[in-house]
């Protein structure tokens, strides 16, 4: 595949040109070439790199690194179906979801979209999940985390539920803890047992990249 | 001094006796807890399926005694803490029973927005945003004209709701009327943030058109506010997240600068002040902003606004 058009999807998504990027990733899927469209992925990471990048150091904010994630979600659409079966490896799973009496799930999703982009297969549980929910899904998918995402502070009691079933079903020794959102600190995650908390999604991400390195 | 010699005051910029105390409080799980009161059977009414319908027939027949009670107990609990002032608001909410919302029911707000109403396990009420009502220009100018039928009312409303609460409590605390429903929050909210990130760049102009008629809403909603003749009235907004600003700085100023001047040019021409409180998110902005050039002094003198710094109390959930 030419570096040109790669380098030209990298560069509107950086610009953050939606029309730019969808046009891009058009003339690779359009070649119908597997490995020209692994490389229009690889691209597309390679960006959401940047990005997280500059919205940690605080050249950008939270309305550019919401809408860098949408314009990889609309590329994505048009280059995952053409990506052939096993032909990408995995970082390893992760499980998220929003814990149970909260419907949140903005954060939760930017956290998806650029742990995707990283390689990751996340599965997501969506809003609202009881502790029988990641407990089961954990039990199902074995993964290298399990991601909790919490607005509340009147549900922020849900996340040690969940970390004490793991222990009481003798789960969590296999599994890493991560959890994120407004009601939480590090100090809580501490005292909840959870091995990580995540500020912001692109230090989440750091992280569980940190994990699956291990 | 009393309360209020010392609160305004020290709004004048001079000094008072000591320093005044300003409570921000307004949940009933504060206000039960200070008052020591058992919370309110509503909470495992609206839990409870057989019973929550009756709480929505409460909301939507009684939604202006309801916000009243709730501010009433609001200023005994800070009167009891000893303050000087507390915050009061009125807002306007709609409930329905909805499949959103498995164990309460589910509110919509006079500026677009979703809410969840349910019951904590300790007995008392939560109120929480989850999403907009208009996800497309179509259903924001729907809606939007919708709005305006009941805009009379809702202003009489709010200023019937702060001149009761004066009355009543105006010899014993300072209660300061507060326009909770924000410009650049209403703004986000009634579309949803992700939809609110692609309108940015995708429809500008339908984004400026949604910022100018929250504004007005805005500005009628604060001079309601101002019917009950406190000298002082809390606006704000919040402008951050957890980890800084959630917009660019100078997009917040092009965006909505002139709303916040033409908000202060009100206030001022009442013959007013302004307290502006951003929440959390005026601490995040300060920290950030060496290096990213977020000027309050700059952005004050632009909007006509002086900064007073303040620290709220313990806030149970978001509002």
């Amino acid at each position: 595949m030419a570096d040109d058009i790669l380098e030209r999807l990298k560069d509107r998504l950086l610009e953050l040109d939606m029309d730019g990027a969808v046009d891009a990733a058009r003339v690779v899927a359009d070649t119908g070439e597997p490995a020209a469209v692994r490389d229009a992925v690889d691209a597309v990471a390679g960006g959401l790199e940047v990005v997280g990048r500059r919205f940690q150091s605080g050249e950008w904010f939270l309305v550019e690194l919401v809408y860098a994630a949408e314009i990889a979600k609309e590329v994505m659409g048009l280059l995952s179906p053409l990506m052939e079966a096993g032909t990408s490896e995995s970082a390893g799973t992760v499980v998220v979801g929003t814990v149970a009496g909260d419907l949140h799930d903005l954060g939760k999703n930017i956290f998806i979209n650029y742990a995707r982009s990283a390689g990751f297969n996340v599965i997501d549980l969506g809003i609202d999940v009881p502790t029988e929910g990641f407990i089961a899904a954990v039990r199902e998918h074995s993964p290298l985390a399990l991601g909790m995402s919490c607005l509340l502070t009147s549900t922020d009691m849900e996340i040690g539920k969940v970390i004490e079933e793991l222990k009481r079903q003798n789960l969590r020794e296999g599994v890493k803890v991560i959890i994120g959102g407004a009601a939480l600190t590090e100090e809580f995650a501490r005292r909840a047992g959870a091995d990580a908390f995540a500020p912001d999604a692109i230090t989440g991400t750091d992280i569980i990249r940190g994990w699956s390195a291990l | 001094m009393d309360f209020k010699q010392r609160f305004l005051t020290a709004m004048n910029h001079e000094e008072p006796d000591r320093v005044p105390v300003m409570g921000c409080i307004a949940e009933p799980a504060t206000s039960n807890h200070i008052l020591g009161r058992p919370p309110a059977d509503m909470a495992g009414m609206v839990r409870n399926p057989e019973t929550r319908s009756m709480v929505r027939d409460i909301i939507n027949s009684g939604w202006t005694e309801l916000v009243y009670g709730n501010f009433s107990d609001a200023l005994e609990a800070a009167i009891k803490l000893g303050f000087d002032a507390n915050w009061t608001t009125y807002t306007q909410m709609e409930a329905f029973e909805d499949p959103r919302v498995e164990d309460g029911l589910l509110c919509h707000d006079i500026c677009g927005r979703v809410w969840e109403l349910t019951g904590t396990e300790d007995g008392n009420i939560v109120v929480n945003y989850i999403d907009g009502r208009c996800h497309t220009e179509e259903e924001w100018d729907a809606w939007d004209g919708t709005r305006k039928s009941v805009l009379d009312e809702f202003a009489r409303n709010t200023a019937e709701h702060h001149k009761k609460l004066v009355a009543a409590y105006g010899d014993r605390i300072y209660p300061v009327g507060y326009t909770s429903m924000s410009i650049f929050e209403s703004t986000w909210q009634c579309m949803g943030f992700v939809n609110f990130t692609r309108y940015l760049y995708q429809k500008p102009d339908f984004v400026k058109k949604v910022i100018d008629s929250q504004t007005d809403f805005y500005l009628r909603y604060l001079d309601a506010v101002m019917e009950c003749g406190g000298e002082v009235v809390i606006g704000g907004d919040d402008l951050g997240q957890k980890t800084g600003p959630i917009m660019r700085p100078e997009v917040i100023e092009e965006l909505f600068g002139e709303s916040y001047r033409r908000v202060s040019e009100l206030v001022h021409s009442r013959n007013r002040k302004l307290l502006w409180q951003s929440s959390g998110a005026s601490t995040v902005c300060s920290r950030w902003s060496p290096r990213r050039a977020w000027s309050w002094e700059r952005s004050g003198s632009r909007w006509g606004i002086n900064w007073c710094w303040w620290a709220i109390s313990t806030c149970r959930t978001c509002w």
